[in-house]
């Protein structure tokens, strides 16, 4: 009897707290502000344009190449030189992405834009990390749905599920989050197709060291699978691409590795030691290109996919008339 | 298994809800529950260390009712130091062997004899200092006459494992702990509650403050030599709070684990971020190993050397503190820490200021006392700099860089998102200070809502504010 | 020796080792009672206390003392060995 009427009190305390908990998470961003709230630092329009980028892949229409994942996606595939090639190309990549991520955004815009190949632009470590901020990112810049709920709780996280409850209270009270998000942002700029175009030169910060264990978690690989498999369902191609880096991020035995579990879900195309791409004037850091860099990996790798493609599918890459390219370029200056 | 963890809570309902009902009415049942729960409590993390303990602890039992036993002191003496001897052997076997051999071969190489300087890893059997030195203090108390030998096997082993100690402390004199266990426990609402109010707080501050403050610190200390003066000086302050945070937030944990199955255990920390001097600290700094010492070393030495009258008292304290930092762990920083300790201490003992309990009004007195905390509290901060360092590198380079340049600069310290939480903390142990435990003083709220709504607002601060572990991710450059 | 004579000694040991004499001797006093007598002056007092009567104390003696009271006890009952 004395037990029942305890866990009542408890259960009366922690309803309070509950409240207490929403009442402060409605005062957030204003007037509290959230750098004073460690463990809800959502701000829509953060780090790497996400909200731009998926208020625009919603009207950008069919496109050849669709790229998805970290940095290294949104800094390193420039749409602008693909359209030179006549292809067509979007970048779905957001900060710190991770295939449990790229899902979601695949889920939301892969049949409007409808692309031919689908790139993984990925690196070991890409695999062996949960992604979170991406996650965060996801839920800063909404809609929250089901599938970044679910993911939220996946995460088994404090800071996901802060986010996804701060995100569920706003979206009810003021629907998903609108903003005007600057196209410059300090040195970064924002490239019409997803892209990031980054003005700092070359700024080589050391890498974190010790390096990580590159050990793929299953969770990732298991998304890896259902992304491609969601690709292969619509008769799509996907392909993975390890990005140029300068320093080596892992021992070569593992390099070597990672290439075969990989080539398992989609073809591999690994220039990641591309003897063209290992000038340090191309790199701003150990892993990401400056626009110098990014000009001779996007010429270089558009020849590599033609080949690539040419030899493992039958139909072509779906070509555009001059004309259309040249519309697309003129709107991209 | 954690304290803060999914399997201890539902490990803990389960002995919760048992202890209470079905074995409401029987103590053996209670004693042979917590006897079982405490094996399989220290048993989830390791197996392998329940057969040492049970043969240390079966040694121990035996030993104890040889000395009560024997009428001469002669003989009793020869079994306490057997029994002492034996606990020092295993603690010394597991905890400083392989720091033994490797400073060994480290002087002979140096002496041009190279030794295989394999790399000793001995296991280290979680707890195992706290556990070695309540035996010792067992021992010599039954030796003492001021505990009776427990002839009652299971109770004896619920002494020797109980889980809400065995981990960390604290450090549980036979005197203290077994008269808990031979009385009846009842439930009474007010101690659980309490120890639900202590347990939230421990939560609290291991979670929020000690986990939040803990990368900041080890940011500093992977290169000190980088910082200026004035990050180094926060940093060695928020260090101190990190610890305290940690340690006092771990006791009070298991302090309101045991309140919760009315069993009380002794207090570990009264406040120490608040002490007047040296010697205050030490008496409220993790108070059930500093008694311990007191009580089983500085006695019997200061005793052995009391002619020697300061010089004699000033010895007897320096090889106190050593033993203090040594138990810390095997390493040179600990026995640095130790010697600091001590010599801190000496200005003390000549002045013959140990103590600082004069009472006082008004407000020059009020401005002393403030002044005088608050370079106790400077002064412990600086010391414990040897607590966290790595190596005598790491804390010789941290001190040089505190009395280097940039003492006025703007510290690189971040601390504005865990501002809110360090302030309410900072807030309530000083409300709370002097008490049982910081929320001692809340639970005794008459307006049922106040009450409630300090709890609410202390959950929700470890929703908001809590550092969750294990989910490190590497930042791409972005 | 009587209890009285004991007790005056012992004072005098206290004020000589604690430098002042604002306390009162009473069976129930104990160290925290007397500003200055705490756990390193306390073996300094015991010192002065065996060399006072001429005896020797055991630290398990020592140990179990619990005030004043006690204490003159022991002074008494080792002068009576």
């Amino acid at each position: 009897m004395q037990l029942i009427r305890a866990a009542f009190r408890l259960i009366l305390v922690g309803s309070l707290a509950v409240l207490l908990y929403a009442s402060t998470l409605a005062l957030a961003p204003r007037p509290l502000p959230f750098n004073l709230i460690k463990n809800l630092n959502v701000p829509t329009g953060g780090h790497g344009h996400l909200y731009t980028r998926m208020k625009e892949a919603a009207t950008y229409g069919k496109v050849d190449i669709l790229v998805v994942g970290s940095s290294l996606a949104y800094r390193g595939f420039d749409p602008r030189i693909f359209a030179a090639h006549n292809i067509r190309l979007f970048n779905l990549g957001s900060s710190n992405q991770t295939p449990l991520q790229s899902e979601i955004l695949l889920q939301r815009h892969l049949d409007e834009l409808d692309p031919r190949l689908v790139i993984f632009a990925l690196q070991p470590i890409s695999l062996s990390v949960d992604g979170l901020e991406s996650t965060l990112d996801l839920l800063a810049n909404g809609p929250l749905d089901k599938q970044t709920f679910d993911l939220a709780m996946h995460h088994e996280h404090i800071k996901t599920y802060n986010a996804a409850a701060f995100a569920a209270m706003k979206q009810a009270l003021e629907g998903p989050p609108t903003i005007d998000e600057p196209v410059l942002k300090g040195t970064d700029t924002y490239v019409k197709g997803g892209f990031v175009e980054q003005r700092s030169g070359s700024n080589h910060k050391p890498l974190p060291s010790p390096l990580p264990s590159f050990v793929p978690r299953s969770d990732q690989e298991k998304a890896l699978e259902r992304c491609i498999a969601m690709i292969e369902v619509r008769g799509r191609k996907a392909m993975i691409v390890r990005t140029p880096v300068l320093t080596t991020y892992a021992d070569p035995e593992f390099d070597n590795t990672f290439n075969a579990r990989m080539k398992r879900f989609a073809p591999v195309i690994d220039m990641s030691k591309h003897e063209l791409i290992q000038d340090p004037s191309y790199f701003y850091d150990g892993s990401h290109l400056n626009q110098q860099g990014v000009q001779v990996f996007n010429t270089i790798l558009i020849q590599d996919i033609k080949m690539a493609l040419s030899t493992e599918i039958t139909s072509p890459v779906r070509q555009h008339s001059p004309t259309v390219v040249q519309t697309y370029r003129t709107r991209t200056h | 298994m954690l304290f803060l963890s999914q399997e201890f809570l539902l490990f803990f309902l389960t002995v919760f809800v048992l202890y209470w009902s079905v074995f409401k009415n029987s103590m053996n049942g209670q004693d042979s529950l917590l006897m079982v729960s405490s094996i399989i409590f220290y048993g989830w993390t390791d197996t392998r260390f329940l057969i040492l303990i049970g043969i240390s602890g079966t040694l121990n039992y035996g030993l104890a009712v040889l000395i009560e036993q024997n009428e001469s002191d002669r003989l009793r003496s020869a079994w306490l130091w057997t029994g002492v001897i034996l606990n020092i052997l295993i603690l010394g076997y597991f905890k400083y062997f392989g720091f033994f051999y490797e400073s060994l071969a480290c002087s002979l190489e140096g002496m041009g004899l190279p030794l295989e300087k394999r790399y000793f890893k001995i296991a280290l059997p979680i707890g195992i200092s706290f556990f070695t030195f309540q035996m010792i203090g067992y021992l010599i108390d039954v030796n003492n006459g001021s505990s009776v030998a427990c002839r009652k096997p299971i109770k004896f082993f619920t002494y020797v494992l109980y889980f809400p100690k065995i981990l960390a402390g604290p450090i549980e004199r036979a005197q203290n702990f077994l008269p808990s266990i031979e009385r009846v426990r009842t439930y009474e609402q007010e101690m659980i509650s309490d120890g639900m109010r202590q347990f939230l707080w421990g939560a609290f501050a291991k979670t929020v403050i000690a986990d939040g403050l803990s990368p900041l610190v080890d940011g500093i200390h992977t290169d000190p030599g980088a910082a200026p003066a004035s990050t180094l000086w926060l940093g060695a302050c928020l260090y101190l709070i990190q610890l305290y945070a940690d340690f006092s937030g771990y006791s009070n944990m298991a302090i309101g684990t045991s309140k919760m199955l009315g069993i009380p255990l002794s207090i570990n920390f009264r406040s120490p971020l608040f002490a007047l001097n040296v010697s205050d600290f030490w008496r409220r700094w993790h108070v059930s190993l500093t008694s311990w010492m007191m009580d089983y070393l500085f006695t019997p030495l200061a005793f052995m050397l009391r002619q020697y009258g300061r010089p004699g008292a000033s010895l007897a304290i320096m090889v106190t503190f050593l033993a203090v930092g040594v138990w810390h762990g095997a390493n040179w920083t600990f026995i640095v820490f130790g010697l600091i300790q001590g010599l801190l201490f000496l200005p003390l003992v000549a002045s013959g200021k140990v103590n600082v309990t004069r009472p006082g009004t008004g407000l020059v007195y009020g401005a002393r006392q403030i002044a005088a905390g608050a370079f106790t509290f400077i002064l412990m901060a600086a010391s414990f700099v040897w607590m966290r360092a790595d190596s005598i590198a790491v804390g010789s380079s941290y001190w040089k860089g505190m009395v280097g340049p940039g003492l006025w600069t703007n510290p690189s310290i971040n601390l504005f998102n865990m501002l809110v939480p360090l302030l309410f903390f900072l807030l309530l142990e000083w409300l709370g200070r002097g008490q049982d435990h910081m929320l001692t003083k809340v639970g005794s709220l008459r307006t049922t809502i106040l009450r409630w709504s300090i709890y609410a607002v202390i959950l929700v601060q470890i929703a908001l504010y809590s550092n969750t572990q294990g989910a490190t991710f590497i930042y791409f450059a972005f | 020796m009587e209890k009285n004579d004991i007790a005056t000694r012992i004072r005098e040991v206290l004020i000589a080792v604690v430098g002042h004499d604002r306390f009162e001797m009473r069976d129930d006093l104990t160290a925290p009672d007397v500003e200055g007598w705490d756990s390193l002056t306390h073996m300094s007092i015991i010192t002065g206390i065996e060399s006072a009567f001429n005896v020797r104390f055991k630290l398990r003696e020592i140990n179990k003392l619990r005030n004043m009271g006690t204490l003159i006890e022991l002074v008494q009952s080792k002068l009576s060995a």
